[in-house]
């Protein structure tokens, strides 16, 4: 009973993981929070549904596409809501990425419709069994894909030279670009990075759930930036422990308490940490300077 | 930025042109859309004085919405308050709360807060679905009684519609008092600069926290007329879409100012409403419409005008350079 909800746990931490590093990558160079993400994840979502249901590909392609057509949502966001706007107002980006928000879920619903679609087919994994716990083939998919691109988003960031220069972008932003580094490049890197992940995420948790739908993303896009910043919004293995920590605690309170209340702890918990440790678990406390 | 006698007459001149049209029209539509105008004319000024005047980045204001309407609901319907009463208590019941967030949450800076207050106005919205015995769950909570005043009973549309003017008339003449006012400079001054602001001697905790009182209690009240206006409330009612709703208003009239914050109102409530014809396209069209204006007109579209007027003195006058160029600023 307690290993089967570690894995609920693991696989809902998984799902959000994928999305929090995003808010990660976006917020630790802007220092801004875009409210599309969960639309680009959306949108990733039904480009691989429409993949595999009208082109018949396989997952691999399907994944790589979902992952591209977000990839190009993401960075024509970044254009139209963040480019403008280095200037650091706040309010400017958060209005244009909510209207784009709508915008992205005005159009998928006027193109699918509002009615709930299922993944086409089969994943042709076996469930395995341990003991009395049971791991279906679709969540050996979810964990392990989203283990694979965690490991490299951490090797990109820790071991290239492109990883440097979001480090050193997201340190600081114009001692950065003092230093050579190209930040307008650089932001497109990291929404580039963000969205491709959030389009992976985005098939995985359709086929896992089997329904795709116009506000698929508007839920799982809230609890994914509540586990980033309970992690410090502007770290990514911040996001990624967060993102475990949030999924534990909803699988023990649907298992222990009350599913309806799974949600309001969730919440509940991110606000507590905030209030204690206003930058999250692992941020960086930015001094105040005079 | 405000160049105040041509505005209170403009003003003035809006007011009467409003408070005649029950006269000129007799359409319930009219009136319906006009009242759900006012209710989020009040939303939005109250907004405002947070994010604009304070830089207090708020995005929860839909929680304290929904808290005065179930409030106000509950005080009638299980309390068997007038409506008077329950309409200020449901608003004192939303300050008392809006103060009690605010103290934890002024800790919180920028998108901190932001996410923060999200998480909370999520939170409420989960409890009125949860607490069922309570809020009537997700199915809401209906056959809430019709405002009565003073023996007065207020049923027809248009007399919601006078209410909802007197409501906002009263709202706005108190939001610019309040901001004309040394508390209000003292805002004005802790957005610009906390730390100037602290070492003048201004009290940080006690000007913020005065307010997120002020704000909610407004809020509250907003929540309490439409929850006796519709008679019936529900949870989706008071969802964060609300509260990025009330934020895409105040952006449009202007950041920081509350003339904006009506034509803001008046303008996101009824584009929808106007374009109903276009039936599956009005989502879409209100999302560009914000992205557009946003692009487009950055100060809002009532802040564009003052800066415009500023730009020309500018040409004339060069000792004004320093003194209007942080004016608009945004927060």
């Amino acid at each position: 009973m307690l290993m089967q909800q570690i894995i609920n746990g693991l696989i809902l931490g998984s799902m959000y993981a994928l999305l929090a590093v995003g808010f990660a990558l976006i917020c630790g160079i802007l220092k801004m929070i875009t409210f599309a993400h969960g639309e680009v994840f959306m949108v990733g979502a039904f480009a691989g549904l429409a993949a595999s249901s009208a082109f018949h590909v396989g997952p691999l392609a399907a994944i790589l596409t979902a992952m591209t057509v977000s990839l190009v949502v993401g960075l024509i966001t970044e254009r139209i809501a963040f480019r403008p706007f280095r200037d650091g107002a706040l309010l400017s980006p958060a209005l244009i990425t909510i209207g784009i928000s709508i915008i992205l879920q005005a159009i998928v619903l006027l193109w699918v419709g509002a009615d709930t679609k299922p993944f086409p087919y089969d994943i042709g994994i076996n469930k395995f069994t341990i003991g009395s716990t049971i791991i279906s083939g679709i969540e050996i998919i979810v964990i392990g894909l989203t283990l694979v691109l965690m490991v490299a988003l951490q090797l990109f960031i820790h071991k290239t030279r492109w990883g440097l220069a979001l480090r050193a972008t997201s340190l600081h932003f114009d001692g950065a670009s003092l230093m050579g580094v190209n930040t307008n490049t650089v932001v497109a890197l990291a929404f580039g990075l963000a969205s491709a992940l959030a389009g992976a995420d985005g098939l995985l948790v359709g086929a896992y759930y089997g329904a795709f739908y116009p506000q698929m993303g508007v839920v799982i896009s809230l609890k994914a930036l509540a586990a980033a910043t309970l992690g410090g919004i502007t770290s990514v293995s911040g996001a990624m422990i967060g993102s475990l920590i949030l999924g534990l605690i909803e699988s023990m309170t649907v298992a222990y308490l009350s599913a309806g209340y799974r949600d309001v702890i969730a919440f509940a918990v991110l606000i507590s940490v905030l209030v204690i440790r206003p930058s999250g678990l692992a941020g960086r406390v930015e001094e105040e300077k005079v | 930025m405000m160049n105040s006698r041509r505005v209170k007459l403009v003003l003035l001149v809006i007011g009467i042109a409003l408070a005649t049209i029950p006269l000129a029209i007799d359409n319930q539509y009219v009136f319906h859309v006009l009242t759900m105008a006012g209710i989020y004319t009040v939303l939005a000024i109250s907004l405002n004085l947070l994010i604009g005047s304070a830089g207090l980045f708020s995005l929860g204001h839909a929680a304290f919405y929904g808290i005065g309407a179930y409030a106000s609901a509950l005080l009638t319907l299980k309390g068997q308050m007038p409506f008077l009463i329950a309409f200020f208590l449901s608003g004192v019941i939303t300050a008392v709360i809006g103060g009690i967030i605010a103290l934890p949450a002024l800790r919180l800076k920028g998108i901190f807060l932001a996410i923060g207050t999200m998480g909370f106005n999520e939170i409420i919205r989960l409890l009125a679905i949860n607490l069922d015995t309570l809020t009537g769950g997700a199915a809401g909570l209906p056959g809430i009684s019709t405002p009565v005043i003073f023996g007065m009973a207020i049923s027809q549309p248009r007399e919601y519609y006078l209410f909802a003017i007197i409501f906002v008339g009263i709202t706005y003449v108190i939001f610019q008092r309040i901001i004309a006012s040394r508390p209000g400079r003292a805002l004005l001054a802790i957005q610009d600069d906390e730390i100037a602001a602290r070492a003048m001697g201004i009290n940080l905790t006690n000007y913020k926290v005065s307010a997120f009182v002020i704000s909610t209690f407004f809020a509250g009240l907003a929540g309490s007329f439409f929850a006796h206006y519709l008679t019936y409330i529900s949870p989706d009612n008071f969802g964060l879409n609300e509260s990025f709703a009330i934020l895409a208003m105040i952006a449009l009239g202007g950041i920081g100012n509350y003339t904006g914050s009506i034509v803001g109102a008046l303008l996101l409530v009824t584009i929808p409403e106007t374009i109903r014809f276009l039936q599956e396209y009005r989502e879409l069209i209100y999302g560009i419409t914000i992205v557009v204006i946003v692009l487009v007109l950055p100060e809002g579209i009532v802040g564009w005008y003052p800066r415009f007027i500023q730009r020309k003195k500018l040409l004339n006058n060069r000792r004004l350079l320093s003194t209007t160029l942080h004016v608009n600023k945004e927060g």
